[in-house]
């Protein structure tokens, strides 16, 4: 079981996905946009997986993650699972470095969150830099 | 020559047309077309008149640039007609007054170039306000596929978890399953409130406002009930009757009703009071929402304006009330109840007593 960071504007993927991963035994933390999630980093112990959005007010998924490489340049290896509405969102990924995204409203999504959350938790593959 | 005229004369020409347009009585003149409008309509004959043999491109080009310019510089067609006429009355005036050499073929033609202009600017002007209208329009719809889109997701998302078996129905998930799918029928009633509104109200019926309010009572109990609020409905009215599109009304009332349960207090109460005077029927809709924000007033109604950090929907439930309440002749006025909430009037012209 695991400690996961669940970074979303809104509110109600939050619910969904907090129910879905506690429903499965895993630790959950919450932000509501980038800066928050970055507060969360340094308010407890350091997560083992983020459930990052890409489009958030204040400071969106992508910025967030290159504020982390800045602050630490990456040394937690932290993996990023980046879960998002739009159609470019493999483009976004890519350029972010993360293998990890999946697309919200797909049927199956709550059996291919956890399935891609059990992945980056096994291969531990922080976003490399691009 | 005349547009040698013009030029020469150029100051005293603006000064007679714009005395001229000052005291036009409609379209009424304003600041910008004195000042700025006026020579600009003169520089254009000008260019027109110096060209008077041009190509068909170089015309097109000059009557979209004119177009764009009225467009940009917020000009009505009525001041654009308006205008072109006063310039070309005051150049002829003037030439009269100091006997410029100017032949008669030289006045055909600056009548004949004030038509062209006018007909091409104007031209390009409507297309111009169309392609805005258009734009528009486009930008309207990708916000509500957007809401649409976000409303589904997250719909979808909640009934796969539940499929799933981990979760129960009636639990949050369950609970943001509800939220979505009352959300997409929300914002969907409200286009369709929106394109009956754009097709104008055809069709009037009589109806007393108790009759009225007691068929939305019937939903909104329902929806107050499951947000944990009480919903009391009092009629103080006499009786009185109003004529309706019974749906844009009811779309109109229901948006603000359902403002009312987004943000009272949780376990508050929404309270909607019917009353009437010899002249009007209103219906006063009472929420527990604490207040609203200081100076937050004067932007409640405009499109996309959201009232708290609750940004759910559009931001267009407002906005389309009051036009469906404008539509009836009607308005919508605003109380704040500082630390308690704020009352939202539908004020309606009564409809005279059939029993006169």
């Amino acid at each position: 079981m695991a400690n996961v960071l669940i970074v979303d504007d809104n509110p109600d993927t939050v619910i969904l996905c907090t129910e879905l991963l506690e429903s499965v035994g895993h630790c959950i933390t919450r932000g509501f946009n980038g800066e928050e999630g970055l507060r969360s980093l340094t308010a407890g112990p350091l997560p083992d997986c983020v459930l990052l959005d890409v489009d958030m007010p204040l400071l969106s998924g992508p910025e967030m993650v290159r504020c982390m490489r800045l602050r630490d340049a990456g040394a937690e290896k932290i993996p990023i699972v980046l879960v998002s509405g739009r159609v470019d969102l493999s483009a976004v990924a890519r350029r972010m470095g993360t293998p990890y995204f999946l697309a919200k409203g797909i049927y199956g999504y709550g059996e291919a969150l956890l399935r891609m959350l059990a992945r980056a938790l096994v291969e531990r593959r922080a976003p490399v830099a691009a | 020559m005349l547009d040698d005229f013009i030029r020469t004369n150029r100051n005293e020409v603006i000064a007679l047309t714009r005395s001229k347009v000052a005291e036009r009585s409609a379209p009424r003149p304003t600041q910008e077309e004195l000042t700025s409008g006026i020579p600009m309509f003169l520089d254009q004959l000008v260019e027109r008149l110096r060209g008077e043999s041009p190509s068909e491109r170089n015309m097109g080009a000059s009557a979209t640039a004119h177009g764009k310019e009225m467009m940009r510089q917020g000009f009505s067609v009525a001041q654009v007609v308006q205008d072109y006429g006063d310039v070309c009355q005051a150049v002829t005036e003037l030439a009269v007054t100091l006997d410029a050499p100017i032949t008669t073929s030289e006045f055909r033609t600056l009548n004949r170039c004030v038509d062209i202009a006018t007909a091409e600017a104007v031209t390009e002007y409507e297309h111009q306000r169309d392609r805005t209208i258009s734009d528009e329009g486009t930008e309207r719809l990708g916000i509500l596929a957007h809401e649409l889109r976000n409303q589904l997701n997250s719909a979808v998302m909640a009934f796969d978890i539940i499929k799933k078996g981990s979760v129960g129905v009636g639990g949050s998930v369950g609970a943001v399953l509800g939220r979505s799918l009352s959300g997409l029928r929300d914002t969907i009633d409200r286009t369709l409130a929106e394109v009956r509104l754009e097709s104008g109200i055809t069709k009037r019926e009589r109806v007393r406002i108790s009759d009225f309010i007691e068929e939305i009572e019937v939903i909104a109990a329902f929806e107050a009930n499951t947000k944990g609020l009480g919903l009391t409905v009092t009629r103080g009215d006499d009786g009185a009757e109003v004529e309706i599109d019974r749906h844009i009304l009811a779309s109109a009332v229901g948006n603000l009703l359902q403002n009312a349960f987004k943000f009272s207090h949780p376990d508050g109460s929404v309270t909607v009071k019917t009353r009437a005077t010899a002249s009007r029927v209103l219906i006063d809709i009472e929420d527990e929402c604490g207040g609203l924000p200081p100076g937050s007033i004067g932007g409640l109604f405009k499109p996309y304006e959201q009232r708290s950090v609750d940004r759910s929907g559009l931001g267009l439930g407002l906005a389309i009330s009051l036009r469906g309440v404008e539509a009836h002749g009607g308005d919508i006025h605003v109380q704040d109840l500082p630390g308690k909430g704020c009352v939202f009037t539908v004020d309606l012209p009564r409809a005279i007593s059939s029993k006169a």
